[in-house]
């Protein structure tokens, strides 16, 4: 494999000071290019995750609202009914396969970490600042989604506010650094072709040179693997990651291979054979909430109490909707229910008002939401009691819960109590 | 007056308009973080820091002392037949790796007890599904390695002389 078979201590210097002779200014171009528009995706479905929480309704905001930027909020909207899990799923999929790219940049522009003199302008080390922002916020941004996701929280802030900002800091300092690298990337490809290094086997690789930007190796070690072995290599990982992942969102003949997906194979089923985000008894519902005393009041105009009885005794409508949580994981069922529009009609609801909706459960960020005059009157919206024909079981929410099309999982509101007509 | 900022700061005015724009809207989030109640600064800045160090001071040595071990480690038992074997043992070790770095919280158990207390229901055990899948693609290179091994005899099959990977 090597032709240095040498063994001695300077043989092994020798070997870890030679650098891998596919690294250089159109490998770096060319990675940053495949990775830009996935990223840019990633970043764009966060954004659009954000706004579908409505955080400019009610109670809503976790994001403090005076920091929030506004002008990228709207009314999110109610179909298709798959819009959130499509969004989720391409945010949670592809910010999981996008990390061999990820890792594949960095090892390709590690040389510059030791460039020597570490400072040659002032310009220069602006740039080296502003890629502490961009690697930094790359790894807090994957970092804290990929634990999130798989439910361990081992840090001292709000997962919520600090990757929002977090994307802040880091598409800011991307956009300057895209800008900033264009002429480079551009000299790359005008040199070298956009495509034609692929083409070479490891026969022909010939090492891009070391002088200009310093990223081409100054002593290049024995090729052992051609540029388009290197993304083969990458598109490798992503899809390895992609199988044992993706299942968990797309479903079907997948989430049976989801082999390390929090809801993915073997995952619990949960009861009613689908999954249960969080337990009654983590919401510290108690059974007497739920039982004969139960009622669901509707407050708006007037006043009116139901029981759970008198609620099935309401039209009733079926809907097949799509739950989709915002760690990316889906899942399909068919819920019978009252219309909340006609909830909301029966409690007097006017053109301008919103209606929030309230849980039994007194604490946590979800005990209650608000939605959108949108949200309400969309006839697949329900305040469902049954789901697949039976009624719904304690952990998913009864003996009411609301489904809404296209809104995040959470906002799908567990043992509601309450259902308030309030002013926009 | 162009010429001499080029002296002193290096580069065009656009440049440092850039940067200064990055660190502006970094500066914007990290006062508007700092003002949550629930947050501390310190943690935010170890993952922040810790995020910027993790991939050279961590992954970067480990790519490097294994790559350094698979270049001197792994002879090819026939190297007349121009099929090298370093890749067959790359591409399995970075899948395998991966899965470990993106998935290490369910595989090293860091999030069953979170797990346990939202569902109530006992996870499966995702240790064992990462042995399996990194059986999987050991076996999947093994089998391409035969494969290719096999097509490159040239006692066998007269198949052209294949350029490697």
């Amino acid at each position: 494999v090597s032709s240095s078979a040498g063994q001695s201590p300077s043989g092994v210097r020798d070997s870890f000071r030679r650098k891998s002779s596919v690294r250089g200014p159109w490998l770096t171009a060319f990675l940053g290019s495949l990775l830009l528009p996935l990223v840019v995706l990633v970043g764009f479905t966060g954004f659009m995750s954000h706004a579908a929480y409505n955080p400019n309704l009610g109670m809503n905001e976790i994001v403090p609202r005076d920091g929030d930027l506004d002008l990228l909020l709207f009314d999110w909207p109610t179909g298709p009914t798959w819009l959130y899990a499509l969004n989720q799923s391409l945010h949670t999929i592809v910010g999981i396969i996008v990390v061999p790219l990820i890792l594949a940049k960095l090892w390709s522009v590690f040389p510059k970490l030791f460039s020597w003199p570490p400072v040659r302008s002032l310009a220069q080390a602006l740039e080296r600042l502003s890629l502490l922002l961009l690697v930094g916020g790359a790894g807090f941004m994957w970092a804290t989604g990929l634990l999130n996701m798989q439910l361990y929280y081992p840090w001292s802030f709000n997962f919520v506010v600090a990757h929002y900002y977090g994307a802040w800091v880091f598409l800011g300092a991307l956009t300057v650094h895209v800008l900033t690298k264009l002429p480079v990337i551009r000299a790359a490809y005008a040199e070298r072709g956009v495509l034609k290094p692929l083409m070479d086997d490891v026969a022909d690789t010939v090492p891009e040179p070391h002088e200009r930007h310093g990223l081409g190796p100054k002593e290049p070690a024995p090729t052992t693997i051609s540029r388009r072995g290197l993304l083969g290599l990458v598109g490798a990982s992503s899809a390895g990651l992609f199988l044992v992942t993706a299942g968990q969102s797309i479903g079907g003949p997948l989430r049976s291979i989801a082999l390390l997906a929090p809801r993915g194979r073997g995952a619990a089923g949960g009861e009613q054979g689908f999954p249960v985000n969080k337990t009654a008894a983590v919401a510290e519902i108690t059974p007497a909430q739920v039982g004969p005393d139960y009622r669901l009041t509707l407050n708006g105009a007037t006043s009116t109490r139901l029981t759970r009885d008198e609620l099935t005794q309401l039209p009733q409508h079926t809907e097949t909707l799509v739950i989709a949580c915002v760690e990316g994981w889906t899942t399909k069922q068919t819920w019978t229910g009252v219309r909340l529009m006609d909830l909301a009609r029966m409690a007097g609801m006017n053109d301008d008002q919103l209606l929030q909706v309230i849980s039994l459960q007194e604490a946590g960020a979800f005990r209650q939401t608000t939605l959108s005059r949108d949200q309400v009157m969309n006839p697949k919206s329900l305040l469902a009691l049954q789901v697949n024909g039976e009624d719904i079981s304690m952990d998913h929410g009864f003996p009411a819960r609301i489904i809404v099309p296209a809104q995040p999982g959470v906002h799908n509101t567990k043992w509601v109590t309450e259902l308030k007509l309030v002013n926009a | 007056v162009i010429s001499l900022f080029k002296r002193v700061y290096g580069t065009s005015p656009l440049h440092l308009l850039g940067q200064l724009v990055a660190f502006a809207i970094a500066a914007y989030a990290f006062t508007q973080v700092t003002k949550v109640g629930s947050t501390d600064t310190k943690s935010l800045l170890i993952w922040f820091i810790g995020g910027a160090l993790l991939h050279d001071l961590v992954f970067l040595p480990i790519y490097v002392v294994l790559d350094f071990i698979a270049r001197h480690g792994i002879r090819d038992h026939h190297p007349q037949r121009r099929v090298r074997a370093i890749n067959y043992i790359r591409f399995p070790v970075a899948i395998s790796g991966l899965l470990l770095v993106t998935a290490f919280p369910l595989i090293i158990g860091r999030s069953e007890s979170n797990y346990v207390r939202l569902t109530g229901e006992q996870p499966p055990d995702w240790f064992a599904h990462w042995l399996l899948a990194t059986a999987v693609v050991f076996g999947v290179s093994a089998l391409a390695y035969a494969v290719r091994l096999r097509r490159s005899d040239p006692s066998a099959a007269p198949a052209a002389a294949r350029a490697d990977v």
